[in-house]
């Protein structure tokens, strides 16, 4: 099924179950604002988004509940019994034709005769209430056609570099636009747009400048975008409202002005400041048109209410600028670090009072902070949802079939890792289903299902966030990984590498296993910036694979960027800050857990035996004789270490600050923080530690 | 140039791209659309882009043999004037 048409299922479906939720709720009437809000609600997106796809047998027959549920809202009809069971029938009938329609099946007879049949009883109700109201419909309508520019908008459309990705083409969206009213005006605005030497077809360049005729409120505009809000960047105004219109020409591009001038949009006048002799006019306007509106008044109340109720409904979720959390992260961060301060003065001068309100502050710091992270975070099902077109249309092009299975799409993770991780993400999933997954009848040679199968989960583990892409197609030959990087100088002929090295190579620069490149993943970024995205994010990436079953891509990635619980320890005369969720335990260095011999550095824990690293010794530090030693034992994914430190201070809120570019190649340090008494400690980077110590062959 | 494919949809792009730059060569270009019965942003965005460059370097640009449905796609999105179909 088409992407565009599995989310308006998945839409429709979700809407359709609200509306019976609230039906059942009402089943014996009501007057509860709320319910029939979601009634009506779920009609009117239904009917909005049903338009898109061109299906207007459920947009007419939504269009007539959708009417009869305003007048209940304005309350001029009553919900009872009676019309909450037709309007179950009404949500029943709606499930019918939307699968219908999406399914490309036609109506049966009996579903036509049940459409008509309840279109029958739903009209009965609309016109019964409307004569009386009809003066006043003909009053209001007849203004605004005098008012004619006052219907018109001027919508100003620019999109995301990736916008092509999102799947919906923005003809279908104009041609939404002509249904709910007229598009009298539309501008491509195209000196974006390189010329062919230059151009990368898959990269959005154009942008449009509309003016649309409609009644429709701007919210209803808004609404078209709802699929694809994210990756456009929206400006809707009153085409009269020049204050809007020199904001506009002062954002976006420079030549905007000139271009809406000749194409007709605005004349030069429009673009002469005037803001200072508009205003007034307009307030003087304003009485008068009121009085005139005396009659009206009453329902024109109402729905003013209803609006601001339905906005109320609305604003439960909020778009806020990502640098305004940064801000308030950054603030945080230097909340804590204060704090900390207050701390150690208090313990230093003894002051009971002192400590006990900084204890309190520290109970209240920690829940704002994580409130502050919770902003951030989202659900990663979002975005993985996107890459279904994706493997979708890779597979079609390479005649593949495959089943795209998304799991734990509710994990949450922090928005600006979500964002960056999208990229590395869809790259690895054309390259799986590209070289992973083989041709049909190579599968059915190797006795497997025709269909292939792609994973993408998402889980939580450890204080970190999982994500694996796994398919069950023909696995890495890893004979061919080592001779092409041994052909390509990356290792020696010489070298002993384990499975899990030799896969590694795949991410290596300048090693690309397709023995030819095709269109699909030949291009764009490789599998080398796929890893160094990752790494970016401080996240891991490992890759298991067995020939003729599959390969198994795992990410490792943090929760979140900004701050950390981290536990203060020292090696030497240097603090170092362990993250706290990798620690799984600290002890006391002991001779008899100690089979160190010094050069084979292990230890002996209950019978497991872990290698052991001297941080000391790592870094260099000067060597304090004479005081107990302690292990921090630390946890990695499949790998356990031991730390050898000094000293154990205890948890400690950690705001990561990057140590700048000069720092940035020491292995094993991620960042530092400042402690509360203005001391710097270093942040530990488990995962290149361990892996340090891994290559060192314990 | 005779687009062949009936589609002309961001799975083509690439390839008519291609296309396209051979045909810069020509001194007078024209596109016949005979056979085009389905064209999405991505390919007005490239048609435009091709114009750009036929402009540059002074040579003719033309579209022929337009069908109903795909002019209105020139239309709805105002690219029409533009390519003067």
């Amino acid at each position: 099924m088409d992407e565009e048409l599995s989310l308006f299922l998945e839409d429709a479906t979700e809407q359709l179950q609200i509306m019976e939720n609230a039906l059942l709720d009402a089943k014996d009437g009501t007057d509860d604002v709320e319910k029939i809000g979601e009634i009506f609600r779920a009609m009117h997106t239904i009917k909005g988004t049903a338009g898109m796809f061109e299906f207007d047998s459920i947009v007419s027959f939504t269009h007539i509940s959708e009417n009869l549920l305003d007048d209940i809202r304005a309350e001029k009809i009553k919900l009872d019994a009676n019309l909450a069971s037709l309007f179950m029938q009404v949500k029943d009938t709606t499930e019918n034709m939307v699968e219908c329609s999406v399914k490309g099946i036609e109506f049966s007879d009996e579903l036509i005769e049940t459409i008509n049949e309840l279109k029958d009883k739903l009209i009965i109700f609309v016109e019964e209430p409307n004569i009386e109201e009809n003066n006043q419909t003909y009053i209001e309508s007849g203004k605004e056609e005098d008012n004619n520019d006052d219907d018109v908008w001027h919508v100003s459309l620019r999109f995301d570099r990736n916008f092509f990705n999102s799947g919906m083409d923005v003809i279908s969206i104009f041609r939404f636009f002509n249904k709910l009213g007229e598009i009298l005006l539309n501008i491509p605005v195209m000196s974006n747009i390189p010329n062919l030497e230059n151009i990368d077809c898959l990269t959005t360049y154009i942008g449009f400048e509309i003016d649309f005729q409609s009644t429709c409120t701007k919210d209803e505009i808004t609404e078209i975008f709802e699929f694809v809000e994210d990756d456009v960047i929206l400006s809707i105004f009153k085409h009269s409202d020049k204050k809007s219109l020199m904001e506009l020409v002062n954002t976006k591009e420079d030549d905007l002005q000139e271009l809406l001038i000749e194409n007709g949009a605005y004349s030069d006048e429009d673009f002469i400041e005037e803001t200072i002799i508009d205003e007034p006019i307009i307030k003087e306007k304003t009485p008068n048109i009121e009085k005139e509106n005396l009659v009206v008044d009453d329902t024109a109340v109402q729905k003013d209410t209803q609006k601001k109720e339905q906005n109320n409904k609305k604003s439960s979720s909020l778009r806020v600028d990502s640098a305004k959390v940064d801000l308030l992260i950054n603030k945080m961060g230097e909340m804590v670090m204060q704090n900390a301060k207050l701390a150690q003065f208090a313990e230093e001068n003894n002051n009971d009072d002192l400590e006990e309100v900084s204890s309190g502050i520290t109970v209240l710091l920690e829940e704002v902070r994580e409130a502050v992270m919770n902003i951030r975070m989202v659900q990663v099902k979002d975005s993985f949802v996107k890459f279904k077109r994706i493997v979708n249309d890779t597979a079609k092009k390479l005649g593949k079939n495959i089943d795209f299975i998304i799991e734990g799409g509710e994990t949450e993770l922090d928005k600006s890792v979500v964002e960056k991780l999208s990229d590395p993400l869809v790259h690895m999933l054309r390259n799986s289903i590209d070289h992973g997954i083989e041709m049909p009848e190579i599968r059915e040679g190797k006795n497997k299902n025709k269909k292939g199968t792609v994973y993408l989960r998402a889980y939580p583990d450890s204080g970190s966030i999982i994500i694996e892409i796994e398919d069950d197609g023909a696995g890495i030959n890893k004979e061919v990984v080592l001779q092409k990087a041994i052909d390509n100088g990356i290792v020696s002929e010489s070298a002993h590498l384990s499975d899990k090295e030799i896969y590694k190579l795949i991410f290596e620069a300048g090693l690309s296993t397709a023995s030819e490149v095709s269109d699909i993943s030949g291009r764009g970024v490789g599998m080398d910036v796929v890893r160094r995205n990752i790494e970016a994010l401080r996240g891991t990436i490992d890759i298991d694979s067995a020939i003729n079953k599959g390969s198994k891509i795992t990410i490792r990635l943090p929760l979140t960027l900004a701050i950390i619980d981290g536990f203060l320890v020292q090696a030497g005369h240097t603090k170092y800050i362990i993250p706290l969720d990798l620690i799984s335990e600290c002890i006391e260095l002991k001779q008899d857990y100690n089979t160190i011999v010094k050069g084979s550095s292990t230890i002996n824990i209950r019978g497991d035996i872990l290698p052991l690293l001297d941080i000391i010794e790592f870094f260099d530090e000067e060597k304090i004789e004479g005081i107990r030693k302690n292990i921090v034992v630390v946890r990695y994914g499949n790998y356990k270490v031991g730390l050898l430190i000094d000293e154990l201070y205890g948890e400690q809120q950690t705001v990561i600050k990057p140590l700048g570019d000069i720092f940035e190649n020491v292995p094993g340090v991620s960042g530092g923080s400042i402690l509360g008494t203005g001391e710097v400690a270093l942040i530990f980077d488990i995962s290149r530690l361990l892996e340090y110590k891994i290559k060192q062959g314990v | 140039m005779k687009l062949l494919n009936n589609n002309f949809t961001i799975y083509e792009v690439e390839e008519v791209k291609n296309n396209f730059l051979e045909l810069l060569n020509q001194e007078e270009i024209i596109l016949d659309f005979e056979n085009i019965s389905k064209i999405d942003m991505s390919a007005l965005q490239l048609i435009i882009s091709f114009k750009k460059s036929c402009d540059d370097l002074n040579k003719t640009f033309e579209i022929v043999n337009i069908k109903e449905d795909i002019l209105n796609s020139f239309e709805i999105t105002g690219i029409a004037y533009y390519l003067g179909v």
